[in-house]
Formats: structure tokens, C-alpha cells, sequence
């Protein structure tokens, strides 16, 4: 499987848990579980956990507690209203920067000419 | 799960703990974000094992630190931090005055006296040491009065003041004023 630019994956951790969530609630390893199966690997819980807290602080996703067969409750999250508008704006910006980064030409041609040698 | 595997997950439970409290995240958003880690630790180590599991999240301190962004009141005093500086502080304190009971004993058998012997100790207000020394041995015994129990007090609430850095709160209502 791909690995990424960690860089660039924490830049859309955000529009990644909003899409995921988007689809169905989850709890926080198994949005773990799901980004690794979904083309992921590199992400670690480390830095999933803290995104999904800023995400609920901002009110992009609220949570709540569901039992479990296995064990204590588990705190699954949910999308807000203002975390699908928040999706829809993030879709658009990624959108956006993927166009303008395929607009930009591979090879830029030399435009400076090679002056000639000067006789003395 | 294997007892020391529970005991592994706890200890970077509370390691997150301290820390969520050091960066002034309030009780019932810490106790959430505890009880959150502790069931996905336990269900990952389920998966693929307690090290890994606790690998993943990294170094507690800064996983709290990146929580605590999110969620933490800067105007919050860091109780448990200074609760527990404060207590390791009346310990050391008493530890010293033991320490220097000891010492007061020594110094009465050094002298070779051979009566009972009663003193205090000059950096430890309040305290009183008896020696009982004779031919079958030595007794000594240390006496703890108001002035000694009032500065174990005082370290107490000094310390709990500058490791739970109580002031915080004042930046809020000063802010509120300013605003």
C-alpha cells in the first residue's frame, strides 16, 4: 500500500475523519482501523486521537457513548450540520488545489538565452 | 488480558491524565478523554498487542498536549500536580525532621553524656528531642508542637500554590476587566 507525505496527510486529516464520519459514526480506533484499510497505513493513533478532539471542540462532530459487548461504553462521534458544511468546503478547497496544482506545466522551458562569448 | 498488560495501559492512561491536567484541561473533559483512551488502548492491544498498541499513540505527555489544545482552560490551576508536589514536599519536611532527631541522638552519645538530654532544633521550629542515655542503652524521642505542624502547613500551601500555579484564575478575571 502507498505510503504518503506526512505532512500532507495531517493537512487532510480533518476532510479525511469528516468524509469517513460523513458515512457512518465511528469510535476512535476503529476510524484508525477503517483510514488504515482505506489506503492510510502511516496514520497513527497519535495523531488521529487529538484531530477528533479539535473536530468535536469546533463543533464539527459531537459524541456519544454506546455500549459495548466486549467491554465499557465506547465514545463514538457523529458529523454536525456545521461538520457536513465544513466537508463541503474542505472537498471544494482540495478540489480546487488538485486543479491548480495539474494546471502547473511538469518542465518550465528556459527563457533566459546563453549569452555568446565575447571576443577580446 | 494479561495483569501487567492492564497495569501497562493504566500507567499511560494516568501519564495522559497528569499531563491533560498540567495543560489545564477541566475534570469532566479529562475524565472523557481518559476513559476514551483507555478502551481504544485496550481494544488495540485486543488486536495486535499491548506494545504496539501503546506505540501508536506515542508519548502520552504529547498526545495530551495535542488533546489539550483543543479543549484546555488556560485559567485553570493544575490541581493534581500541585497536590501531588505538596505532599512530596510534607514528606521530605518530615523525613528532615526524623533525619535530624537521628542526628541529635548521635551527637548525645558522641558526647558521651549520660543523663536524659532534651533540645530543639534550630531550622525545624517546633520540634523537641528527648534522649535517654545510660549504661543499657540509648532512647531518644521527638516531640511535634504547634509552630512545627504550622510550617508543614505553610510549605503545604505554598508549594500546592506554585505547582498548581493557583494564580491562573486571576489572568481571567483580569482579562475580564481589561475587556
Amino acid at each position: 500500500m502507498a505510503r504518503h507525505d506526512a505532512q500532507m496527510l495531517k493537512g487532510v486529516l480533518s476532510l479525511l475523519l469528516l468524509r469517513l464520519l460523513a458515512a457512518e459514526d465511528g469510535y476512535g480506533y476503529a476510524i484508525v482501523t477503517s483510514l488504515k484499510g482505506a489506503g492510510f497505513p502511516d496514520l497513527i493513533e497519535g495523531t488521529v486521537y487529538p484531530a477528533l478532539t479539535r473536530l468535536e471542540a469546533a463543533g464539527h462532530l459531537e459524541s456519544y457513548l454506546r455500549r459495548s459487548e466486549s467491554g465499557p461504553a465506547r465514545k463514538y462521534y457523529r458529523i454536525t450540520g456545521g461538520g457536513r458544511a465544513e466537508l463541503a468546503r474542505g472537498e471544494a478547497a482540495w478540489r480546487d488545489l488538485v486543479e491548480s496544482v495539474a494546471a502547473v506545466p511538469r518542465t518550465t522551458p528556459r527563457t533566459t538565452p546563453i549569452a555568446p562569448a565575447r571576443e577580446v | 488480558m494479561s495483569v501487567l498488560d492492564r497495569v501497562r495501559i493504566e500507567t499511560a492512561v494516568q501519564r495522559y491524565d497528569l499531563a491533560l491536567d498540567l495543560y489545564g484541561v477541566a475534570g469532566p473533559a479529562r475524565r472523557g478523554l481518559r476513559r476514551e483512551l483507555r478502551t481504544n488502548l485496550r481494544e488495540a492491544a485486543g488486536d495486535g498487542g499491548v506494545r504496539p498498541a501503546l506505540a501508536a499513540i506515542g508519548s502520552p505527555e504529547q498526545l495530551a498536549r495535542e488533546s489539550a489544545e483543543a479543549v484546555s482552560n488556560p485559567t485553570r490551576p493544575a490541581w493534581s500536580q500541585g497536590l501531588a508536589w505538596a505532599l512530596v514536599a510534607v514528606f521530605l519536611y518530615w523525613l528532615l525532621s526524623l533525619w535530624s532527631t537521628f542526628a541529635f541522638m548521635d551527637g548525645v552519645l558522641a558526647s558521651g553524656a549520660s543523663h536524659d538530654v532534651t533540645g530543639g532544633i534550630t531550622l525545624l521550629p517546633g520540634t523537641e528531642v528527648s534522649v535517654q542515655h545510660d549504661a543499657t542503652g540509648v532512647m531518644g524521642g521527638l516531640v511535634m508542637r504547634g509552630p512545627f505542624w504550622l510550617t508543614a502547613l505553610v510549605l503545604f500551601l505554598l508549594v500546592l500554590t506554585i505547582a498548581g500555579r493557583l494564580w491562573r484564575p486571576l489572568r481571567r478575571s483580569a482579562s475580564e476587566h481589561a475587556g
